[in-house]
This record gives C-alpha cells, structure tokens and sequence, in this order.
C-alpha cells in the first residue's frame, strides 16, 4: 500500500526566481571517469519513506566497455525508489527515465506540450544547463510543486557535466476541493 | 470468443511486452506477473486464496477520455498490489475513443494529441477491451454495470455547458464554445451545424467571446488563423469551408473578461501564441490592466509565478497596442466588462447584431478572499454578428449516478461514488472542468490507490461475477442469454452495435488515408453511421 500513499502537498507557496545564466557548453571529461567508475562500483543505498519498503534497482548498468558514451544518473522518485541509470549521451532525460522505468509520465512525447515529465535537479547542475526557451517556462507554470530548480525533463540532453546528477521526480499533488 | 487483435499489433505485444509499452512502463509481463518495480519487494502471484479467489479483478471505465485512459494505465500498474489480475473494459459513447483529446485540443496543437499514443498502447494491452459505439446510461444503466463488475469508474467528463443567460442569449448567432470547438473538431453531435456558424460569420466582420478561459482563447485563435493557417491541420473540411468562405471577412475577435486579467484561467502558452499569430495583432487595455491590479491582486501577483508572468507578457503586449491600426486584424482582450445582454441585429431581428457590456470593478469578498466582479453602470455596446458563451461546462447528471447539484460533479469523496460500493469517478465528472490532460494523472492515480485500498482491506465485496466482458457483450448485441439492450427497451430489442478496438482502427486508418490526399495529418468522420459501417467493413485485416 505504500507505493500509493502520496503526501498531497499544494504548490499555492512556490515561488520562482530566475537562477543563473547558462553556464558552460558540455565540458569533454576525463576527469570525471573515475567518479563514474567510483560512483558504479559503488553499492548504493536507497533512501525510503516510513512505509516503502527497501527496494533497489540497477537498470541499464552495461559493461564497462559501453561506458564512454554512458554518464552516471540517479532518479530519485517521489516514493523515495532510488533509480541509478546509466544514460547515453545526448538522449533526454525523458528518454532516460522511460528506458529505465522511472515513474516519469511524458504524455506529449517529449514535444514541450505538456510539463508532466518536470523534474528538480540540484542547483550545481541546474546552473551548468543552458537556460530554458521561454516556451519551456510557459510549461513549468503548470507543473505541479515547481521549485528554482525545476526542468522538464524533455528538454535536456544528457553531457558529461551532468555526471552523477540526483534527479528528483516531484510528487504529485493534488488541488480538490 | 477473444477479441482478436490485428496481427501487426499483437505481434508487437507478444514479441516485446516492455518496448511496446513504454507507456505501461511497469506492466508485468503476464503470466509470469512480477513487475520490474516489484521485482525486489515480498509481493507474490496471487494464490487461489487471495482477496480475489484467484480470478481477475473486472473493471468496467466508462469514458475513453484522458481520464479513463489514465485510471486505466494506472490500474495496470497495480497487479501486483491488488493480487490478482485486473481486465479492463473502457465503454465510451461514440466509436471512436479519447474524448477531448480529439474532440477538444485544438487542430493546431497536434503536440497536445501526442498523448494518443500512450493511450493506444493501454488500449492494445490485452487484458483492455475497447466497448465503443455504448451509452451509458442509455445502452446500458448504472445499476447493470454493477452488476458485471466488481469496479466501474465513471470517467464521462462534463458534457453540459454552463450557459449564457443574459437577456437576448437565444437570439440566432449566440452558441456555447463547445459548439463551434466540437464542431471544427468534427463531433458527430454538432457536425450539421456549418450552415449555422456560416451564416453568424457572414453577418459581422466581429466574433465576441465571453469567457477568458483556454477554450475561449482556442476559439479567437482558430477564428483569427482562418482557414489558410489551418489547412494543413486535422481541422474538419466543412470546418474549413466555412472559415474559407463566410469566415474571410473576419476582422476582429473580441474577448471578453469579467474580471480582471489576475483572475483569469487561461495559461501562458495559448496567450503566448495570440500574441505571435501571423498576420493578427493582439491587443490589450493598460487601463484595464492597470484596474484589474488591486491590492488583493497584486498579492496574487506576488505569489504565483503563472500569473505574473502573464501579467508581464500583457503589459508587454499592451504596450504596442497603441501602435495598431484600427483597420488591422486583431485579437483584442478586454477585462472587467461583464456581459449585460445581447442585442438583435438592426435588419434581421431574430439574429445578434451586439453585445452590451459594462464596466466592472473588483471587489474583495472578506469571508472568501476572493475577488467579484461588481457592475459600475457604465456601458458599451460592441457590434459582432456571432457570441461564443466560453464560461465553463458542466457534468450532467446521468440515471443511478449520485449528483451534487451544488458542485454539478458526480457526488462523491475521493473519487468514491457516494453510496455506491464499487463505483469510483475520475477525472471532470469527479472534481469538475478544469485542468489541463496531466491533471488527470494525479486524478486518476488517486482514484486507483482507493481502488486498490477498498479490494486489499476486502471493503469491496468481490461477488460472484460471471465472466464481465461476455455478459456485458451479450446484453448489448442480445448473445445467446443475453438480455436485450436498454436502447432496444419497448419491445424492439434493437441490438447495440458495438466497436471494439479492432473497429477503431479501420475507422482511424481510413481517417489517416483520406487525410493524407489532402496533406493532412487525418479527415475524420463525422457522422456515427460512417464510422460503424467502416468500422465493421471485413475483409481489410492483414
């Protein structure tokens, strides 16, 4: 039952300040291989909520020979599920979490029609990203729980500066009167 | 007798039950029925003695809108959960499914429509049959699908308009919004209505439309494109005809808000995109900006990033509105003038020839906080020969339902119907119209976890339920035992013809293909008579 016990919250408090200039095209890495490697062999914990039970998932996670075009990422769903993932380079973070079954809707396909595959990223990654078209934002508006560092997932390419990203999926939240 | 679905599509299915179903992220592989997500988690296959003594779960949806597909892929999720296998059958009205998907976004927002295909991908799953061409409430009641099944979710939308009733509102050339949106949609309801929005067109160079919501900013859009903008969309061919032809002469496209532009429904992206219309100014009052900004309003502003975003890009558009010519084709918002009557035209008196508005002034409710609009006695006539009432819609109360009058909302907490063990609502018919498709998931992954709490705790009795989809099939088509139809009820025991999924597709195939000489995305049928004779065409399966 755990699973379905979502914590109605009401975003009527969310305020929005614009974060940053957009920091920095991909960086080509080197340096960050050994994190990825660190960050693999790593046997991960996953955070859980008073009734999740644990649970721990290792998607995608591919030999080391395929992980030149592979960037380490982690979901974190709204249950408190901790997703590690190994995303291809240049595929949306929509694309990535479909693939490996986050709980992460995407109901126009990834056409910036809709904000159901928002996410909040931390702000040292947020900040690395190019800034959001205002067509983006016009979305956001709507999506539920929205915070200074909230994205649709649509609309960002997986680079290696976002190795190691922590991916948050919102929870739902409802407004019934 | 299973449905049997085309080939190319079972083969996909049974090929790769995962890729097929990026949708159905999580949809256990039947039988062998261990999710992925709970793969690492206690839960087992049901045993012969669980809640459900081994049989599956029936579930009837009635409305193959956003809401009843997104109760349905929810429910699928939840096998593992429940314990037992869930069938779903989704019974809808015309023959054709997802409701305002195809019957509201607007042709020019084919994006929108690209949840179809997560639908399409519920609907091919093989545990979920496809019941169309069946009116609840007419073909079958309430208390009958109760009986069949163990759960029905009643996800049938908000089919009433909430209408205008101000003196002159029956004159010829006034409709409610979902009319002409229904219409260039290519609803079989309102399909003979070309001549009537023709003839409203051609008298006046003027559209107003009462209502500042998204469906009244889809309206002046699709009106101010014309039928040059539109022809490489799914728009109606008749739709075009009109707007082609009577609609040519259209100038301008007036908007009419109670209130001020603060308390307005509609969202960023549909106003963004009036504002950058080809060929179409887009215009705006300071003045009645600057009235709309109270202090309660401006609190407003504050807070909600929405609203003060649109605040921003109205002020923007407000700024060159000064610059327009008066002679220009425009859009043009108006806010705080409520609508006082509707006048007749000076040579055809049974037909609108104005608008009477007058000025309103907000005034803050204490005991509420909200913000009324309150008549100043001044007033302003507008000429225009067509009025579109845009001011919401309502749920209409349906036989063996509970209704909350005050709400116009099936009665109900949580999505539990009152009083009626088993009976869940969803989407519209649940909370009321409004929202955007996503709300709808929340909705409806709400509705499940009651759902799944009530057959868990064994709230929900599980009777003794014949096999649902058969018996639902022999009382519409009068099978062996089955009992006549209730549309058939005095005697005639006429038979419902029902479309299932596999019917869908002929009708959505030949759609595409007689789209596609005309460089559109589809040309859909608009006539229900059509759509069955296509639907049952034999012969056509690969």
């Amino acid at each position: 039952m755990a699973l379905l016990v979502r914590r109605l919250s009401s975003n009527a408090g969310a305020r929005w300040r614009k974060v940053g200039s957009g920091k920095g095209l991909p960086r080509s890495v080197g340096a960050d291989r050994s994190a990825a490697a660190r960050l693999a062999a790593e046997t991960y914990t996953v955070r859980t909520m008073a009734l999740v039970p644990p649970r721990t998932y290792r998607r995608g996670i591919s030999s080391t020979a395929a992980r030149k075009d592979k960037v380490n990422m982690t979901f974190l769903e709204d249950d408190g599920t901790e997703i590690k993932v190994e995303a291809e380079l240049g595929a949306t973070l929509l694309e990535v979490a479909h693939e490996n079954d986050v709980e992460l809707e995407g109901a126009c396909g990834g056409d910036l029609a809709c904000s159901t595959c928002h996410v909040v990223l931390p702000k040292e990654y947020y900040d690395k990203l190019d800034e959001k078209e205002e067509e983006e934002d016009d979305m956001l508006d709507l999506a539920w729980g929205l915070t200074d560092t909230s994205r649709l997932g649509c609309q960002i390419k997986v680079t290696r500066d976002l190795e190691g990203m922590l991916i948050k999926v919102p929870e739902d939240s409802m407004d019934m009167s | 007798m299973r449905w049997v679905r085309s080939s190319a599509r079972l083969g996909l299915r049974a090929v790769s039950y995962k890729s097929a179903a990026q949708g159905l992220k999580h949809t256990p592989p039947l039988p062998t029925c261990v999710s992925a997500r709970t793969a690492g988690t206690a839960i087992q296959r049901p045993t012969a003695t669980d809640v459900s003594a081994g049989r599956p779960l029936r579930v009837c949806v009635v409305g193959s809108g956003p809401a009843g597909f997104y109760v349905t892929k929810y429910l699928l999720k939840e096998e593992a959960e429940l314990g037992c296998e869930v069938v779903i059958d989704i019974v809808d009205r015309l023959p054709t499914p997802y409701g305002l998907v195809r019957f509201g976004v607007a042709p020019d927002h084919p994006e929108v429509k690209a949840v179809q295909n997560d639908f399409d991908q519920v609907a091919s799953d093989a545990r979920v049959s496809f019941f169309g061409n069946v009116c609840f409430g007419k073909d079958v009641s309430a208390a009958q699908l109760s009986e069949l099944y163990d759960v029905v979710v009643l996800a049938y939308g908000a089919a009433g308009d909430r209408e205008l009733t101000v003196p002159g509102a029956d004159l010829e050339g006034v409709f409610a919004a979902r009319a002409f949106v229904s219409w260039y949609n290519g609803h079989p309801d309102f399909a003979h209505m070309s001549e009537e929005f023709a003839k409203a067109l051609a008298s006046s160079d003027t559209v107003a439309v009462v209502g500042v919501g998204n469906v009244a900013l889809d309206c002046a859009r699709i009106l101010a494109k014309g039928a040059n903008a539109l022809k490489g969309s799914d728009i109606c061919d008749h739709a075009l005809d009109v707007l082609s032809s009577a609609g040519a002469g259209l100038r301008r496209v007036v908007i009419l808000g109670r209130r001020g532009h603060v308390q307005a429904s509609f969202t960023m992206k549909e106003l963004r995109e009036l504002t950058k219309l080809d060929g179409v100014a887009c215009l705006v009052r300071q003045e009645e900006l600057e009235l709309s900004r109270t202090p309660a309003s401006l609190d407003e502003l504050k807070t909600a990033r929405p609203k003060n975003r649109i605040d921003a890009l109205l002020t923007k558009v407000a700024d060159g509105s000064d610059s327009v010519s008066a002679e220009a084709k425009a859009v043009e918002f108006r806010f705080l003038v409520g609508l006082s009557d509707v006048l007749p035209n000076n040579s055809i008196p049974n037909r609108v020839g104005a608008v009477r508005v007058e000025r309103n002034q907000l005034e803050l409710d204490e005991a509420t906080g909200a913000q009324r609009a309150i008549g100043s006695g001044v007033k302003e006539v507008i000429e225009c020969g067509m009025v579109l009432g845009s001011i919401g819609y309502r749920c209409l109360p349906v036989h063996g339902v509970p209704y909350d009058e005050r709400n116009s909302i099936i009665a109900n907490e949580r999505g539990r119907v009152q009083g009626v063990p088993g009976m869940y609502c969803s989407g519209w018919a649940r909370r009321g119209p409004s929202g955007i498709i996503g709300t709808n998931i929340t909705d409806a992954r709400s509705v499940v976890a009651a759902i799944v709490e009530d057959v868990s705790s064994k709230q929900l009795a599980l009777g003794d339920k014949a096999e649902s989809r058969q018996g639902l099939r022999n009382m519409l088509m009068g099978g062996q035992d089955g009992a006549p139809g209730l549309r058939g009820s005095g005697g005639t025991k006429k038979k419902v013809q029902v479309v299932d999924w596999d019917g869908y597709q002929r009708i959505n195939r030949d759609e595409v293909a007689r789209g596609a000489m005309k460089g559109k995305p589809r040309e859909k049928f608009v006539h229900v008579e059509e759509m069955l004779s296509i639907a049952t065409a034999v012969g056509d399966e690969e």
